[in-house]
C-alpha cells in the first residue's frame, strides 16, 4: 500500500527528492514493485493518448462561439448538417451489437419464411392441380375462360410480322394452303408422376405437351385451363411427344404435387478482414414477370449456387461462380405452317464470374451495401446478372447477405436468339477464409 | 502593437471579454484552447455518452462565459470551468441513467496509436463505468483534466485528504479491474 502511494506520488510528481532515492532502491530490489510501476505508467500513457475525450468536436466548438456571439477560431470551417444516412449510420452505430444480431436474425428468418411460402404463383395453382389430376373430370368446357391477352397477341400487328418473317425464312408458309395459326405449345419438364394415376387416360409420353389450337369456331380456351384438362387434351389430333419440342431440355425430376417453389440457398462470403478467401451460396425467390405459364420445377438442389470470391481491394471482390436454376423461357419457332409460341421452364446450369463493390462511403455501422455484375454462360446461353444488396457483418468471419437482382438469360432457338428475365430475392450467409 | 493573447493569465484574459468585441473574441479563444480538452475529457468520461458530453461540453464554455466577471480576480479559471461542467454533468444523470457505448471509442482513436494503448485505453474507459461515480470523477478529475488534489477537494465539495484518498482508491479499483491484462504489460 504505501509502496504504491510512492509510485503514484512519482508517477504524479509529487514524490519528494529525498524519496525518490528510496524508491530506485526498492525498485532495484523488488521485482513486483517494478511490474507495478510498469502499470502505473501504462495507465497514465493510454489515457493520455484518449483522443475521443481530449477533443472537442468541431461542431461543438463552432456552437459555443456562435451562441455567444463572438469569432470562432481560424481554421475551424461551418460543418454542414449530417446528411440522412449519416443521422441513420450514428444511430446504427450506437445500437448494441447483440440488438442488431437479433435485428439481422429476424430479418433473415423472415426472408426465408417468405421464400418458403411460395405467394401467387401465377399458374402455379392450377399446374399443381394438373399434376394431381384431381379436377380433370369436373372441369366444363364452357366453363374455362377465355384467353384473352395471348389472343390478342397472336392478332396483333407485331405478332403477325414475327409470324410472317419466320414464315418466309423458311418457305413453310408458303407451302402451306391454309393461313398460319397461332398455337401455344406448353412443354413442361416434368417427372411423371401421373403414370401410376389410373385416371390417367393420355400417353405417358405425351403428357409433357400440351396443344391448344385456335380453332375455327373462336373458342380459345386459356392455355391453363387447358393444360388442366386431360380430357380437352385427349380431343385434339394434334399431338406433340417431348421429344418434337425443338430445344433440348434439361430434364428434373420434381414433385408435381407441391405448388411451393422455394429457393432457399445458403451464403458463405468473404470480403473484409484479412480473409480474402470466401465461397458463396445464395439462394432467391424468382419473378419472371407476366405471362408464366409453368410453375418452375421443385426438386432438391434445384436453384444451388456456389462462388469463389476474393477480396482484390478492400472495397472490391472478383469471383468465379455456378448456378443451377430455374429459368423460364418463351419462344416462338414454326413447325408445318403454323406458328408456335413454346413455353419452358428448365433447370439450367450457369458458370461464371462476378464483380462485388462495396463502396465505403455507402456502409453504415455494421451494414454495407454492394452492387454485383455477374457475367457467365449456360448449358442455353450467356447469362448476366446485376444486384443491389446489403451485407450484415459484426466481425471477419461471418456475415447476412440480401439482395435484389435481375438475371438475363439470351438463348437460341431455330437460328433465332430469344431473351429471358427474372428479378429476384436473394438471401444468404457467410463464412470468410 | 498586436498583443500577444496567449502570454497573458487566465484572469486578464476574463477582465477582457467584457470589452471590446474582437478582444473578447480572442481572450474567449485562448482560454478555450487551454481548458476545452480537460472539460471535454471530463465531460466525455464521467459520463460516458459522447452526445451528452457534447452538449455538456458546450453548455459550459456557455454558461461559464455568461457568468463569468471580469472582476473575478482571485477564481481559479479551471476549477471554475470544471465546477459548471460537475454540476451540469449531475443534473443529465439525474434526467437518465448514463450508458457508456464503448465501442465508439474504437472509431476515433488516430491512426498511430499503439494497439496495446489502444487495448488498454478501451479497457480504461470500461473500467472507469464500473467504478462508483465519486471514484471515476476523482480518477477524470485527477488523471485527464490534470487537476491537482486540492483543486479536486474545492470541485468536489471534499476535503483534500479525501480528495486523495478517492483518487488513490479509484486507481486500485482500475488496476485490480486490469490486473490480468496489466500482468502481461509487465511480463514484457
Amino acid at each position: 500500500m504505501e509502496q504504491e502511494q510512492i509510485i503514484y506520488d512519482y508517477i504524479e510528481g509529487v514524490l519528494p527528492p529525498e524519496k525518490e532515492l528510496e524508491l530506485f532502491q526498492m525498485l532495484t530490489a523488488n521485482e513486483d514493485l517494478r511490474a507495478e510501476l510498469k502499470s502505473q505508467m501504462a495507465i497514465k500513457s493510454a489515457v493520455k493518448s484518449d483522443v475521443v475525450a481530449f477533443t472537442p468536436k468541431a461542431q461543438s466548438t463552432m456552437n459555443i462561439f456562435n451562441t455567444i456571439g463572438l469569432t470562432p477560431p481560424p481554421g475551424i470551417a461551418p460543418i454542414p448538417n449530417p446528411g440522412f444516412f449519416s443521422v441513420i449510420a450514428h444511430k446504427l452505430s450506437s445500437l448494441s451489437p447483440f440488438f442488431m444480431t437479433g435485428l439481422a436474425t429476424a430479418a433473415a428468418t423472415a426472408v426465408v419464411i417468405f421464400m418458403l411460402y411460395n405467394f401467387g404463383t401465377f399458374d402455379g395453382v392450377l399446374l399443381a392441380k394438373y399434376g394431381n389430376n384431381v379436377t380433370i373430370n369436373n372441369i366444363n368446357e364452357s366453363a374455362i375462360p377465355v384467353m384473352t391477352s395471348e389472343a390478342d397477341l397472336a392478332k396483333s400487328n407485331d405478332f403477325e410480322a414475327v409470324e410472317s418473317n419466320i414464315a418466309s425464312k423458311s418457305n413453310v408458309a408458303n407451302q402451306s394452303n391454309t393461313e398460319p395459326k397461332v398455337v401455344y405449345k406448353y412443354i413442361y419438364v416434368t417427372k411423371d408422376d401421373s403414370r401410376t394415376n389410373e385416371n390417367q387416360k393420355i400417353d405417358a409420353n405425351q403428357d409433357n405437351t400440351e396443344l391448344l389450337r385456335n380453332e375455327a369456331n373462336n373458342s380459345i380456351f386459356s392455355p391453363s385451363e387447358v393444360a388442366l384438362s386431360k380430357a380437352n387434351l385427349a380431343s385434339l389430333n394434334k399431338q406433340f411427344r417431348v421429344t418434337d419440342a425443338p430445344l433440348s431440355l434439361l430434364r428434373s425430376p420434381y414433385g408435381a404435387n407441391d405448388i411451393r417453389n422455394p429457393m432457399i440457398e445458403t451464403a458463405f462470403i468473404g470480403n473484409e478482414g484479412n480473409e480474402n478467401f470466401a465461397l458463396e451460396f445464395r439462394g432467391s425467390i424468382y419473378n419472371h414477370g407476366e405471362g408464366v405459364k409453368i410453375d418452375p420445377a421443385k426438386y432438391d438442389m434445384a436453384n444451388f449456387g456456389i462462388s469463389a470470391t476474393y477480396s482484390l481491394f478492400n472495397e472490391l471482390n472478383v469471383g468465379l461462380d455456378y448456378h443451377r436454376e430455374n429459368f423460364y423461357q418463351t419462344f416462338t419457332g414454326v413447325e408445318e405452317g403454323i406458328l408456335y409460341t413454346y413455353h419452358q421452364n428448365p433447370n439450367i446450369e450457369t458458370y461464371g464470374a462476378l464483380v462485388r463493390y462495396h463502396p465505403d462511403f455507402a456502409k453504415i455501422s455494421f451494414f454495407a451495401p454492394f452492387v454485383q455484375l455477374n457475367g457467365g454462360y449456360s448449358t442455353v446461353g450467356p447469362v448476366f446478372r446485376g444486384m443491389l444488396g446489403l451485407e450484415f457483418s459484426m466481425d471477419n468471419t461471418s456475415k447476412f447477405v440480401v439482395a435484389y437482382g435481375y438475371n438475363h438469360l439470351r438463348f437460341k432457338h431455330g437460328g433465332n436468339w430469344f431473351d429471358s428475365g427474372k428479378t429476384g430475392l436473394q438471401i444468404g450467409f457467410g463464412f470468410k477464409f | 502593437m498586436a498583443k500577444n493573447f496567449r502570454s497573458l493569465s487566465d484572469v486578464e484574459l476574463v477582465s477582457m471579454l467584457s470589452g471590446d468585441k474582437a478582444d473578447a473574441s480572442e481572450a474567449f479563444r485562448v482560454l478555450y484552447d487551454r481548458y476545452s480538452s480537460i472539460v471535454h475529457a471530463y465531460c466525455v468520461r464521467v459520463t460516458g455518452d459522447e452526445d451528452k458530453a457534447d452538449d455538456i461540453f458546450q453548455d459550459t464554455f456557455i454558461k461559464f462565459y455568461q457568468k463569468v466577471q471580469p472582476d473575478m480576480e482571485n477564481t481559479n479559471i479551471p476549477g471554475f470551468l470544471m465546477k459548471i461542467a460537475r454540476n451540469l454533468c449531475l443534473n443529465a444523470k439525474r434526467d437518465k441513467k448514463n450508458t457508456v457505448e464503448i465501442d465508439e471509442v474504437d472509431y476515433y482513436v488516430s491512426i498511430g496509436t499503439n494497439y496495446e494503448q489502444k487495448e488498454l485505453l478501451d479497457l480504461i474507459t470500461r473500467s472507469l463505468d464500473l467504478l462508483e461515480d465519486d471514484y471515476r470523477e476523482a480518477f477524470v478529475l485527477r488523471e485527464y483534466s490534470g487537476l491537482s488534489y486540492e483543486e479536486i477537494a474545492e470541485v468536489t465539495g471534499i476535503s483534500l485528504g479525501n480528495a486523495k484518498s478517492r483518487v488513490f482508491r479509484a486507481k486500485q479499483k482500475i488496476k485490480s479491474i486490469l490486473n490480468p491484462y496489466l500482468k502481461d504489460i509487465s511480463m514484457k
